[in-house]
C-alpha cells in the first residue's frame, strides 16, 4: 500500500512539473513579456520579408555612465554617438563639423569658425554660435579640470559676435588646438537648455546633443537604448537602433555573441587573443583588427625607494621578454613594442637603442648594482628585499595574464612581484595619486599622440606624473614639454621632442610591452565594421546589416 | 501570548543594536578619510590640507564617537546611506534598491525550488527509509555537499548554456535567465532541507501518537500525510523561513558565475573598489534581514505551537 | 575509542586516503612532475602529454603540478582555521562554562550576534575592512565559527561541572585551571573532533570559493579555487581547465565529511547501543 502512494505522488510530480514546463513555453510565446522579446521577433519578421536588419546590439563592459560631455566620467564610444565638436579629426586632417569652416589668423593666435547652419540639438534648440558659447563658458567655469590640454592655459577668451560666427583667442600660437577641439571631450556640444543654470561642472539635466543618435532609455549597469536621431543634419546612419547592453566578463560576452544576444564586440580589452584567433576562421563571424593605436607599456614609478633607482628600472627592461608577449600572449596579433611611442607617430621617428631582453643582462646590472640574491630566492640591498607591486585593471581582458607571465619571468631573476589587480575606476584613482609601484598604462593614441599624453605628463591627470615624480631631470622634461607645444618653428618642435623622448626612454620610466589595437567580433551579416582616428569612437555611422 | 511577542521583539532590539554598532565601527576603522573622501566626491581639484579640516568640521567629524554613531543611525533610519566612494553620483540606497529585486527574485525561486524537490523527497526518503530510494538520495545529497556551488554552476553554463544551447550562459532578463542561477543556489541548500525533513518525520513516527493512531486502524497513508506530514511540517516552514536572509546572502558566490545583477554581485565589487559605504549597507541590510526573520518566524511558530511558548517563558 | 574507530572501516579508508593525499601535499617537490611556476607561454593550453600529464594552463603552466602543489594551502588553511577556531571556541567556552555570571552573560551575548549574522556576510565584511588578502580570510573563518564551538563547549561544561568525578576533584583540592583542561576538556573532546572534522570540509569549500572570487589565495600561489577562477576565464576557448581543480575539491571535501560521519558513529556510544 506505501508502495501505491509512492507511485501515485511521483505520477502527480511528473505531471505537475510537465505541465508547468508548457506553461511557461505557452506563456512565452503567446505574451512574449520581455521586451527583448519583442524586439527579435520585429527584427526576425524584417528580416524574412526581405528589409535587412537595422537594430544592433552592442556590448560593453560598464554602464554608461555619466554622459556630460564636459566632464570625464563617462563611456566615450557613447558620448561620441550623442555629442559633436567644431571640428572632426580624420585620417587625412581635420574635416568640418559643427563649423562650417575656419581661418587662423596669421599670427596663430585668433581662430575664427563659421558654425553651419540649421543645425539642431535633439530637444529642438538651435546649435548656433550662441550655444556654442554657452558651452565654452560652462567648460572654462570648470577650468582647472580642463588643464591637460594646453589649449585652456593658453586661452585669452570666446566670442559669437553674430549667431553664424564663433571666435577662440589664445595668448600664444598653439599648433594642436584643432586636434584639442576634435577629441571626444570636454569640447563636445549640449543643448544650453540642458545645462544647470549655463554650467555643467556640477551635472546636467539630460544628454542632449546634435550627433547622429539620441539616448532613449537606460538602466544602470544593465543596458542603454540609442535610437537614431531623425533630425541630424548629416548623413542619416543605416543602424536605427542600438542597444548596449553591459556584461563585464569576457567569456560570457562570447558567449553572448556566439548565441546571437549581441552582434558585435568592439575595444581594445574587450576581447583576448584566444577568441580572436579561433574566430579567424569562422564564417558565422568576422573579426576586423585595426592599425596599432596605442602602445600599452608599464609605468614604474621613480618615486619608489626601490625603483628610484635607475639601474633596476634598466634591468627590469631587459628582464621583460615582449616578443614572448607578443607571440604567447597575442599569437602576433599585436607587435611587440621597444618605445613609449611607435614610429609612426608623429614627430616620433627617431633613433632610440631597444632595451634588448637579456637576462643574463639584468642580472648583471642588479649585481653590479648591489643586489644581491638573498634568501627564497628573492634579491637583497642593505636587508631591503627586491618586492614590487604590479597594479593592473581588473576590467582588461589581458593585462592579468601579462601580470602572471612577468611574475614568473622576473621572478626567475630575483624580483619579486606581486600584483594586484582592481576594477577600472580604483585601478584610475590610484593611478592618478600615484599609489603604485608598477601600474599598466596605455599612451593615449591618435589623436592624442604624443601631443597631448606629453602634456598631461606635467600634471596629476594620470600615472605619468606621478612617475616621473623622482626624476633628477622631470623639471628639465616639462620645460621642454611646454616649449613643444607653442613652439612655432618645426624643426625646434622636432628636435624638442627628441630630447624628450630620448630622455624618458634613457630614464627607463615606461616599459613598452606591444602597439595595442583595436579588435572587432561580430556577426557575418554586420557590415561596414570599420575603424576611426579617434580610437575610443565606435563608427556605428558606417554599420549596416546585409 | 501578546505579552510573549513583547517579549521577544523587545529581545530582538539589542541585537539589532549591536548589529548596526558593528557595521559602524566597521566603516570608521577604514584606512581613507571621510573628510577627503568628500572632497573628491565634490570634484575639488586639489584637496588640501584648510580643505580638509573644514570639511571635517562641516561633516561633524570632529564629534565624539557616541553622538556620530547616534547620528549615523538617525540617518539610517532616515534611509540615507550616503554616496557611493566609487561612482559619487550614486546614492548607496540607489545602488542598494536597484540591486536588490535581482537578489530577491533569485532566492524566492531558489526558496520554491527548494521546497518544490525537498519535501517529496524527505517525505519520501522517510516513508521508504533504507530503500534503494532513500540510499541513491542520500548518496546524491551527500555529494552535494561537497561540491562547491561556483564550480557547479560553471559546470552548468558549460553543459546546458554552452553545449546544449538551451539556456542563456548569463546575466538576466527573462525567465530563462533564472533558470541556472536558482538551481545552483537551491542545491547548495537542498540537502539540508531533505535531510531535515526525513530525520523529523523519522522522529514523529516514533511518536505515540503514531502508534495510537495504527492502534485505531487508520489507514496508513492517512497516518502519513495527517499526521506526520503535518507535524513535520511545521518545523520545516519555520527552518525554511528562517533561512531566507540565509538564501539572500547565500547567492553572493552565485551572481558572481552567473553575472545576476543582484547584491551579491554590488557587494563583490564594491569590496574590490574598496566601496565601503555600499559594503557597510549591505552588511547592516542582511544582518537586519536575519534578526526580523528570526522574529517572525519565531512567532509564527509560537502561535502554531503553544508548547513553545511556556517554554521560553 | 580508538579499537572502536579502527573497527569502523570507513573511518579507516578516508582517514588512509586522506593522510596519503596530506603526504603527496607534503613531498610536492618529489612528486610533481614540472615546477609548477615555471611557464612555458608559447605552449599554454597544451593538451595530455608526456611531459605534462594533464595539460597546461593559460601560462602554460603544468597543470598535475600545480595540482599536488595546491593541496598544501587547501590542507593546511583548513587546518589552520580549525585550530584557530577551536582554540577560541574553546577558550571562550571554558570561561563561559565554567565561570557562569557576568563573563558568561557577556561571551553569550557575543555569541548571539555572531550566531545572527549570516556567515558568509561576515566574511566578506571583515575581507572588505582588512583587504584582500588569505590571512584576513582565515581570521574571518575564526571570527565566524567560534561561537560554534563556544556554544557547543559551555553546554558540555554545565553538563559535566555538576558530575560527580569533578565534583570530587575540587574536594581533593585540584585547581581551576587543572579541572578545566584535565577534566572537562577531555570529556568533549571527541564530540569536538567529530565537529571539527565536518568543519574541515566546510572551511575547505569556503577558502576554495573566496579564492575563487579572487578575494582568496593570490596568484600565482596553486591553490584549486584560485585554479578555477582562471579557468573560468578560458571557459569557451578550453573547458578542459576546470574540470581537475573541481573534481579534486569535491573529492577531498567528500572524505572529510564521510570520515566525520564515521567519527560520528564510531566514537556516540548511543549509536552503537541502537
Amino acid at each position: 500500500m506505501k508502495k501505491r502512494l509512492l507511485y501515485t505522488c511521483l505520477a502527480g510530480v511528473i505531471s505537475a512539473t510537465l505541465l508547468s514546463g508548457c506553461q511557461k513555453q505557452g506563456s512565452k510565446e503567446a505574451a512574449a513579456t520581455g521586451k527583448e522579446q519583442v524586439n527579435t521577433e520585429a527584427a526576425a519578421a524584417k528580416a524574412s520579408e526581405g528589409t535587412p536588419k537595422d537594430e544592433l546590439v552592442f556590448v560593453n563592459f560598464r554602464d554608461i555612465r555619466d554622459l556630460n560631455p564636459h566632464l570625464y566620467a563617462g563611456e566615450m564610444y557613447a558620448q561620441e554617438m550623442l555629442y559633436e565638436t567644431l571640428v572632426t579629426i580624420t585620417a587625412d586632417g581635420y574635416a568640418p563639423c559643427l563649423a562650417e569652416s575656419w581661418k587662423i589668423s596669421d599670427d596663430g593666435k585668433t581662430y575664427t569658425f563659421k558654425i553651419r547652419k540649421g543645425v539642431t540639438f535633439s530637444d529642438g534648440e538651435v546649435c548656433d554660435a550662441n550655444a556654442i558659447k554657452a558651452n565654452f563658458d560652462a567648460i572654462i567655469e570648470n577650468k582647472e579640470r580642463h588643464t591637460w590640454l594646453e589649449m585652456m592655459n593658453l586661452l585669452v577668451g570666446v566670442s559669437a559676435p553674430d549667431s553664424e560666427t564663433f571666435v577662440i583667442e589664445l595668448s600664444q600660437p598653439y599648433y594642436p588646438m584643432l586636434t584639442e577641439l576634435g577629441v571626444t571631450r570636454p569640447f563636445a556640444m549640449i543643448s544650453p537648455k540642458a545645462m544647470k543654470n549655463g554650467s555643467t561642472k556640477d551635472g546636467v539635466e539630460a544628454y542632449i546633443g546634435t550627433g547622429a543618435y539620441v539616448l532613449k532609455e537606460s538602466v544602470t549597469d544593465e543596458y542603454a537604448v540609442f535610437e537614431a536621431n531623425e533630425n541630424y543634419w548629416g548623413e542619416k546612419p543605416k543602424v536605427k537602433k542600438i542597444t548596449v547592453k553591459v556584461i563585464p566578463d569576457n567569456q560570457t560576452r562570447i558567449l553572448a555573441l556566439e548565441k546571437g544576444e549581441i552582434d558585435l564586440i568592439f575595444g581594445k580589452n574587450m576581447i583576448d587573443a584566444d577568441a580572436v584567433s579561433k574566430y579567424k576562421e569562422s564564417n558565422k563571424f568576422s573579426v576586423a583588427l585595426s592599425a596599432p593605436t596605442s602602445t600599452r607599456q608599464i609605468v614604474i614609478n621613480t618615486t619608489n625607494d626601490i625603483l628610484k633607482d635607475k639601474a633596476v628600472r634598466q634591468a627590469i627592461q631587459h628582464a621583460t621578454n615582449r616578443q614572448a608577449i607578443s607571440d604567447g600572449i597575442f599569437y602576433g596579433l599585436e607587435a611587440p613594442a621597444d618605445t613609449l611611442f611607435s614610429r609612426t607617430v608623429p614627430y616620433c621617428n627617431i633613433e632610440l637603442t631597444p632595451y634588448e631582453f637579456s637576462e643574463e643582462k639584468a642580472a648583471k646590472i642588479l649585481d653590479e648594482d648591489g643586489w644581491v640574491m638573498g634568501s627564497q630566492n628573492i634579491r637583497e640591498k642593505d636587508g631591503t628585499p627586491l618586492k614590487l607591486t604590479l597594479l593592473y585593471n581588473s576590467d582588461s581582458v589581458t593585462e592579468k595574464t601579462i601580470s602572471e607571465y612577468l611574475q614568473s619571468e622576473y621572478g626567475k631573476l630575483g624580483i619579486a612581484l606581486e600584483i594586484k589587480g582592481e576594477e577600472e575606476q580604483s585601478y584610475r584613482d590610484n593611478m592618478k595619486t600615484g599609489n603604485f609601484d608598477m601600474v599598466f598604462n596605455i599612451c593615449w593614441g591618435t589623436p592624442y599622440d604624443p601631443q597631448s599624453s606629453l602634456a598631461a605628463m606635467r600634471q596629476r591627470v594620470y600615472g605619468d606624473y606621478a612617475a616621473q615624480l623622482g626624476l633628477e631631470d622631470k623639471a628639465e622634461i616639462d620645460q621642454a614639454i611646454t616649449d613643444i607645444l607653442v613652439s612655432t618653428d618645426e624643426e625646434k618642435r622636432q628636435e624638442l621632442y627628441r630630447f624628450v623622448l630620448t630622455r624618458l626612454h634613457e630614464d627607463a620610466v615606461y616599459i613598452p610591452l606591444t602597439y595595442e589595437c583595436n579588435k572587432a567580433i561580430y556577426g557575418s551579416d554586420l557590415k561596414g565594421v570599420g575603424f576611426t582616428q579617434t580610437q575610443y569612437e565606435v563608427p556605428f555611422a558606417q554599420m549596416y546589416f546585409e | 501570548m501578546k505579552s510573549y511577542i513583547v517579549k521577544r521583539i523587545l529581545s530582538a532590539i539589542p541585537l539589532l543594536l549591536m548589529i548596526s554598532f558593528l557595521c559602524f565601527v566597521f566603516i570608521n576603522m577604514i584606512p581613507s578619510d571621510p573628510a577627503e573622501v568628500a572632497l573628491r566626491v565634490r570634484q575639488t581639484p586639489v584637496i588640501t590640507e584648510d580643505a580638509i579640516l573644514q570639511v571635517r568640521e562641516e561633516l561633524g567629524l570632529n564629534d565624539p564617537y557616541l553622538i556620530r554613531y547616534l547620528r549615523w543611525v538617525g540617518n539610517c533610519l532616515k534611509l540615507d546611506f550616503g554616496v557611493s566612494y566609487t561612482n559619487p553620483s550614486r546614492t548607496v540606497l540607489g545602488e542598494i534598491s536597484r540591486c536588490f529585486p535581482a537578489t530577491f527574485v533569485l532566492a524566492m525561486s531558489s526558496l520554491v525550488i527548494v521546497i518544490v524537490l525537498s519535501l517529496p523527497i524527505g517525505f519520501f526518503c522517510a516513508v521508504y527509509k533504507d530503500s534503494l530510494f532513500d540510499r541513491i538520495v542520500r548518496g546524491i545529497v551527500f555529494m552535494t555537499t561537497a561540491m562547491p556551488a561556483y564550480w557547479v554552476g560553471l559546470l552548468l553554463i558549460w553543459l546546458i548554456s554552452i553545449q546544449w544551447d538551451l539556456l542563456p550562459t548569463s546575466g538576466s532578463g527573462s525567465v530563462q535567465h533564472l533558470i541556472l542561477p536558482s538551481l545552483t543556489v537551491a542545491l547548495t541548500y537542498i540537502s539540508t532541507y531533505i535531510r531535515l525533513i526525513r530525520n523529523n518525520m523519522l522522529e514523529n513516527m516514533k511518536e505515540d501518537y503514531v502508534l495510537y493512531a495504527n492502534v485505531r486502524g487508520l489507514k496508513q497513508s492517512t497516518i502519513l500525510v495527517r499526521h506526520i506530514l503535518k507535524n513535520s511540517l511545521h518545523t520545516c516552514i519555520v527552518a525554511i523561513g528562517m533561512s531566507v536572509p540565509q538564501l539572500m546572502a547565500g547567492t553572493i558566490v552565485v551572481e558572481n558565475v552567473f553575472a545576476w545583477p543582484g547584491l551579491g554581485k554590488l557587494c563583490i565589487a564594491s569590496i574590490f573598489n574598496r566601496d565601503y559605504p555600499v559594503i557597510q549597507t549591505y552588511v547592516l541590510l542582511i544582518g537586519t534581514l536575519f534578526v526580523v526573520f528570526n522574529l517572525l518566524f519565531d512567532i509564527i511558530q509560537s502561535i502554531a505551537d503553544p508548547r513553545l511558548r511556556r517554554e521560553v517563558s | 575509542m580508538w579499537r572502536r574507530f579502527l573497527k569502523n572501516k570507513m573511518a579507516v579508508i578516508m582517514m588512509g586516503f586522506l593522510a596519503v593525499i596530506a603526504l603527496a601535499g607534503v613531498f610536492a617537490p618529489l612528486l610533481a612532475p614540472n615546477d609548477p611556476y615555471a611557464n612555458d607561454i608559447l605552449n599554454k593550453f597544451a593538451g595530455i602529454s608526456f611531459k605534462y600529464p594533464l595539460g597546461t594552463d593559460q601560462l602554460g603552466r603544468c597543470i598535475l603540478s600545480r595540482m599536488i602543489y595546491g593541496i598544501r594551502p587547501t590542507f593546511f588553511l583548513s587546518l589552520l582555521t580549525m585550530a584557530g577556531t577551536i582554540g577560541l571556541g574553546c577558550i571562550l567556552g571554558l570561561l563561559a562554562g565554567y565561570f557562569r555570571g557576568p563573563v558568561d552573560e557577556i561571551i553569550m551575548r557575543a555569541v548571539d550576534v555572531m550566531m545572527s549574522f549570516p556567515s558568509q556576510i561576515m566574511v566578506f565584511a571583515v575581507v572588505a575592512l582588512l583587504g584582500v588578502d588569505v590571512r584576513n580570510v582565515i581570521l574571518a573563518n575564526v571570527l565566524i565559527k567560534w561561537a560554534w564551538y563556544a556554544r557547543m563547549i559551555r553546554t558540555n561544561v554545565m553538563k559535566y561541572r555538576d558530575k560527580n568525578f569533578v565534583l570530587f576533584s575540587r574536594c581533593v583540592g585540584s585547581g581551576e585551571p587543572f579541572i578545566l583542561f584535565r577534566h572537562l576538556l577531555p570529556s568533549i573532546a571527541s564530540e569536538m573532533a567529530v565537529l571539527a572534522t565536518l568543519d574541515i570540509g566546510w572551511a575547505i569549500l569556503n577558502i576554495s570559493t573566496l579564492s575563487f572570487l579572487g578575494l582568496g589565495v593570490q596568484a600565482p600561489t596553486p591553490e584549486w579555487g584560485a585554479m578555477l577562477n582562471e579557468a573560468k576565464n578560458v571557459m569557451t576557448t578550453n573547458p578542459v581547465q576546470m574540470i581537475a581543480p573541481g573534481l579534486a575539491i569535491v573529492i577531498v571535501v567528500a572524505a572529510f565529511n564521510l570520515l566525520g560521519d564515521a567519527l560520528r558513529d564510531a566514537l556516540d556510544p548511543k549509536e552503537v547501543e541502537v
